[in-house]
């Protein structure tokens, strides 16, 4: 008997707030930290998924502790999340940068660890007969090469929202070899709010309104990947794949 | 003894001082052992022969990484690499880029491992972390170390950034320093 297939769709989302704890991220020239926008946000952004979506949110931490960042995708991996957010509030040498950026991890990292991991496992003999082992690098390797591509597609959409709503020039999705994305067998997407290095934006991002603006946003856009995603036709091989 | 004699005894002696200085400043100019202080800023003899590095800045307004040429003494490969980081830590000439991280953070130790791969153990004293940044900074941080190391020192492929002895998965919460980096040129200002 053919096992019922389950279709594909966005139900459980994980919300990961930056930073936590002594790890302050980037402080702003009249003390704001980063850890504490990312923590507002995200509970912001999870009680309006919650609201406004069929999904279940998960968020990270909930409250002001450190946490590693394989800890948080972790976490994510273990609730079989199938969108993985994780929000950050960014820093530049000089005070003109602005805007929200959204990021995807970096094919050369992907491909460097994948590298890393095949040649640590020739070198040590690690895991060598280790089917668990095998399993592992295996899982990891699909897990970000697999989702790289869908996490273009749902980053593309947040920048398009957050464009939208703050006026910003696209300066289109980055990639980078961000730690906390590496790993995640979702598609998974940083996104920089905006730069506390910048006087004027560090008064926007402490005001009520505008933290609505950013999450309104990330909701248009986790709404419209969502749609994207269960409206494709039904996966046949049963990889989850889509050509 | 007389007003007189007494005052020529002084000048006397005045003079002999001044002749004495005056052969010693003249004996060392002729040894050329003068010195002066590296990229870094450390105190070193300037008559051997030097070497350029290109080092690689963060800009204030770009999000770049721009080089800037640097004469250092030439010496052992672990010497130049300390020479190296001393001058980014120390900071750009051009009032447009920024050193990557604060002057007060020193590098405590360089090890060479297999495989082109150079350990650069960075500290900072009474700090147990290391600086809290935003991630462009902590982006062009970590590759300003990592492509002014590399780029400038034949034999090394990767660079691997050590905090107070130990390896962190992150510097600053963003980028991934749990395994030895390759240079990043895409991070490299294209040259004026």
């Amino acid at each position: 008997m053919v096992p019922p297939r389950q279709r594909q769709g966005i139900r459980t989302i994980v919300i990961d707030p930056g930073h936590g704890g002594s790890e302050t991220g980037a402080i702003g020239a009249s003390g704001t930290e980063e850890k504490d926008l990312t923590l507002a946000i995200a509970r912001s952004l999870a009680r309006a998924l919650e609201r406004r979506l069929p999904v279940k949110v998960v968020l990270t931490r909930s409250e002001d502790l450190q946490m590693s960042l394989d800890d948080r995708t972790a976490l994510a991996n273990q609730n079989k999340a199938d969108l993985f957010v994780s929000l950050h509030v960014n820093s530049s040498y000089g005070s003109s940068a602005q805007g929200a950026e959204t990021y995807i991890l970096s094919t050369e990292a992907s491909d460097e660890r994948a590298a890393d991991a095949a040649a640590a496992e020739n070198q040590s003999g690690e895991g060598d007969g280790d089917p668990l082992y095998d399993l592992q690098l295996i899982l990891w390797d699909l897990s970000q090469t697999h989702h790289l591509s869908e996490s273009l597609r749902f980053a593309t959409l947040v920048q398009e929202e957050l464009n939208s709503a703050l006026e910003l020039r696209d300066r289109g999705v980055k990639q980078a070899p961000f730690r906390v994305l590496m790993g995640a067998a979702m598609p998974a997407v940083l996104v920089e709010l905006g730069f506390l290095s910048n006087p004027t934006e560090e008064k926007h991002l402490e005001s009520l309104d505008y933290q609505n603006q950013l999450v309104d946003s990330l909701v248009r856009a986790i709404a419209r990947y969502k749609t994207l995603v269960e409206s494709r036709p039904e996966d046949r091989s049963g990889t989850g794949d889509t050509p | 003894m007389s007003e007189r004699r007494r005052a020529l005894l002084i000048a006397g002696a005045v003079v002999a001082g001044l002749l004495l200085v005056g052969l010693v400043l003249w004996l060392s100019r002729r040894d050329g052992s003068t010195s002066t202080r590296d990229a870094g800023g450390t105190e070193v003899d300037s008559t051997g022969p030097m070497v350029s590095v290109t080092l690689y800045y963060p800009s204030l307004s770009d999000r770049r990484l721009h080089a800037e040429e640097r004469s250092i003494p030439e010496s052992t490969r672990e010497e130049k690499v300390r020479s190296i980081v001393a001058a980014l830590l120390e900071g750009p000439q051009s009032q447009m880029l920024a050193a990557p991280l604060p002057g007060t953070i020193e590098l405590a130790g360089v090890f060479f491992g297999e495989g082109g791969v150079i350990y650069l153990d960075l500290r900072q004293p009474d700090q147990e972390r290391p600086p809290a940044l935003g991630s462009l900074e902590e982006l062009l941080a970590v590759y300003s170390l990592v492509d002014s190391v590399a780029l400038n020192t034949p034999g090394i492929d990767r660079v691997a950034l050590l905090w107070n002895g130990s390896q962190p998965e992150s510097f600053s919460g963003h980028v991934d320093t749990a395994r030895p980096l390759t240079p990043n040129r895409k991070l490299l200002a294209e040259s004026p």
